[in-house]
């Protein structure tokens, strides 16, 4: 099916009309606003700068259906092997308690967001739909207008979480789509850490995730994001972030697997003497199509960011970074990194890489960099030399390479369970 | 050991090796001398299996299989070593990692038990005293801002690790400070014996005052062109090599 003007985002999406009353206002007034953005927004083609390597079509033209709940899964095979974390489980965007942790600290309040509009009516409603912009985004517009569920979690004053919270997304159902909304608040002092797992066990499926994130003073926030998606599957993840003063936010997107995946980080740091890194890797495969697009926005003087992304592009496959940073006028004694890097292992594979910085201040360090070539064959051929088998050598190269993006995260199990599945899937 | 004939190498359609014999018994140490860009290394890369080199004539049987016919990590596992001229830096990728999963490897495909980590360790101590390896290299990544000198003693390091039948070295002297020559030769010799063979390409004599090689041949052009004992390398280092090129004209 060829897209034209005249298709209506408003028909493929027009079984998902949740109930006119959520129950909460707030809710009900950002559907409200979404869905007439919706009507208007355009949707984004080859001429939009902004999407001129992921096309959009099949979000926005296949007939998704609503998920129904109650799926069965086997959990066992979602969970990150050893992984202490307080678990939450949703599947096809329904919370399961059963799957779930009951206990959590006293100053954590982590609860599906069904819950949390009501019972943190106050803190809920301070943040949702107030960073994400659902009026000029189509997708942050998609997720407004229907999103179900999704987690709630807020670490109180000066608290620190002991683990990871670790939310599993399952989705399991063909054809369906499911948008999840998340909301997180760091308050004053706290630190703690997220893993938020997409994992996509049927296809086609189209899921949406976006989360706001508010990390107040001197509170450090960790978000690890992990997908594994299908060769069928479209995955659409937008991160807003408020960030105060003297915080740090982390945000980890490995990308395991994906027909279609787009991440949108979006940092802006409010708060001098402030610090956030964005890293990221991804290893598309076959034909599919890997895009982080970052935007980290420097608004107060004396901040840093350092962004590194690294990926691995192999046979008929894409990769798309684009990483916008903004220093405004207010901001000097910025300090902004960012490097991209790509290795790309066929010739009908392709990379795009693009840096976008546009400085207002003038006192200011800033450099990036974006390098994309092929695997070290002088490197491959002395590991060959030395008897590792081409494979293994070859493996051995990318795992180097991509080490220094992984490397960066703090759980071991964690990286252990990436390494595991990044050997199963380029077997 | 390694039977060599009448081997031809082109690389983008230029003929480099235009015929080389050579056979290698057990137990021997041959040098090969010759000028700049004569070949040599391209005869070490074409026997350690790298693919940039089309062999359009000749063959070449180690223990009675065909080398040609197998990849570079196969020949290594048959038991041939190149320690290169110029060893490549590979961030990221532990020196002991990879010597632990290739050591495996070979010894998977030999039907050897493989190493527990304690006997790896020990073979790691021993191997790289022998050489006196700082410490510290081996933990690093593989050559990664290794000093020239740092780089040969690490690839010898490694030879003494996966102890072949067949080691080449490739000017693994040049760069060496005098202890360090002292001490790669100390490893060499400590490691022969009447099973494995070496062939050593190198530009200076020194070297063979330490490791007394059984022949020396020259390279020229693509060729052999001269093969003596030990006093052909005197002679070359006092003569040069223009007395063999008006021979050979
Ligand atoms: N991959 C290649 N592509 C093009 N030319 C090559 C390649 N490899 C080798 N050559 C050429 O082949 C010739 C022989 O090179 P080789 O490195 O074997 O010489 P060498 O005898 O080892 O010299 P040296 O003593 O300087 O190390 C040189 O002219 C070199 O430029
Ligand atoms: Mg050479």
């Amino acid at each position: 099916m060829s897209l034209t003007e005249t298709v209506s985002i408003m028909n493929v999406f027009e079984a998902f009309q949740p109930a006119t009353h959520s129950g909460s206002t707030r809710i009900d007034k950002v559907r409200a606003e979404a869905k007439a953005a919706l009507e208007l927004l355009p949707i984004p083609g080859r001429k939009t700068e902004a999407w001129k390597y992921t096309p959009v079509t099949p979000l926005v033209t296949h007939a998704w259906k609503p998920a129904k709940e109650g799926a069965e899964v086997d959990l066992s095979t979602l969970d990150i092997p050893h992984m202490d974390a307080y678990r939450m489980v949703f599947v096809d965007g329904y919370f399961r308690a059963e799957c779930s942790d009951e206990h959590l600290p006293e100053n954590v309040v982590l609860l599906p967001m069904s819950y949390a509009k009501d019972a943190e009516k106050e803190n809920f409603d301070s943040v949702y739909g107030k960073q994400a912009d659902h009026q000029k985004d189509l997708f942050i517009a998609l997720n407004t207008a229907y999103a179900s569920n999704g987690v709630f979690l807020r670490l109180k004053k000066n608290s620190v979480l002991d683990k990871p919270v670790h939310v599993i997304h399952v989705y399991t159902q063909a054809d369906t789509a499911v948008m999840t909304r998340n909301i997180i608040i760091a308050e004053q002092g706290s630190k703690g850490e997220m893993i938020h797992s997409s994992i996509h066990r049927a296809k086609p499926i189209h899921s949406n995730v976006v989360t706001e994130v508010r990390v107040e003073d001197n509170a450090h926030f960790v978000l690890d994001k992990l997908q594994g998606g299908t060769d069928s599957s479209f995955h659409f993840s937008g991160e807003e972030v408020f960030q105060g003063r003297d915080a740090s936010t982390t945000i980890n997107t490995i990308t395991l697997a994906g027909a279609w995946t787009r991440n949108e980080p979006h940092i802006r740091l409010k708060g001098s003497n402030s610090i956030c890194y964005l890293n990221g890797a991804y290893f598309p495969t076959g034909k599919e199509l890997i895009d982080n697009h970052t935007v980290i926005d420097h608004l107060v003087p004396h901040c840093e960011s350092h962004e590194l992304y690294k990926g691995v592009v192999y046979q008929q496959s894409k990769g798309v970074f684009n990483g916008k940073v903004f220093v405004r006028p207010d901001a000097q004694k910025t300090n902004a990194f960012q490097q991209n890097a790509n290795i790309v292992m066929s010739e009908q594979a392709s990379m795009n890489s693009k840096p976008e910085l546009e400085i207002y201040a003038d006192d200011v360090k800033c450099s990036h960099g974006s390098t994309t070539g092929q695997l070290d064959r002088e490197a491959l051929f002395y590991l060959q030399c030395r008897g590792l088998n081409y494979v293994a050598a070859k493996q051995m190269l990318v795992h180097a390479f991509v080490g220094e993006v992984v490397d960066r995260l703090t759980s071991l199990e964690l990286k252990e369970y990436i390494w595991r599945k990044l050997e199963e899937k380029l077997a | 050991m390694i039977n060599i004939k009448n081997l031809h190498a082109s690389v983008e359609g230029n003929e480099i090796l235009k015929g080389i014999d050579l056979r290698i018994n057990a137990g021997e140490v041959h040098a090969i001398m010759g000028p700049n860009g004569s070949g040599k290394s391209t005869l070490a890369s074409v026997l350690a299996g790298k693919e940039d080199y089309e062999i359009t004539e000749g063959s070449v049987s180690f223990d009675g299989k065909n080398l040609l016919d197998m990849d570079a990590d196969i020949r290594a596992k048959e038991g041939l070593f190149l320690a290169f001229q110029y060893p490549v830096e590979i961030p990221g990728v532990s020196n002991v990692n990879f010597l632990k999963l290739a050591l495996n490897e070979i010894r998977a495909y030999r039907g050897q038990e493989l190493m527990t980590a304690r006997e790896f360790l020990t073979q790691l101590k021993e191997k790289s005293a022998l050489v006196e390896l700082d410490g510290k290299l081996k933990d690093r990544s593989v050559n990664e801002g290794f000093s020239g000198g740092e780089k040969k003693r690490n690839d010898i390091f490694q030879m003494a690790m996966l102890e072949p039948r067949f080691a080449i070295m490739d000017e693994t002297d040049s760069g060496l400070d005098i202890d360090a020559l002292r001490i790669v030769a100390k490893g060499v010799n400590s490691m022969r014996n009447k099973d494995r063979s070496f062939l050593i390409i190198t530009h200076y004599q020194r070297l063979l005052d330490y490791i007394k090689p059984d022949f020396v041949h020259v390279l020229s052009d693509g060729k052999i062109v001269k093969t003596g004992g030990p006093e052909l390398a005197l002679k070359l280092e006092e003569k040069g090599y223009d007395w063999i090129k008006e021979e050979v004209a």
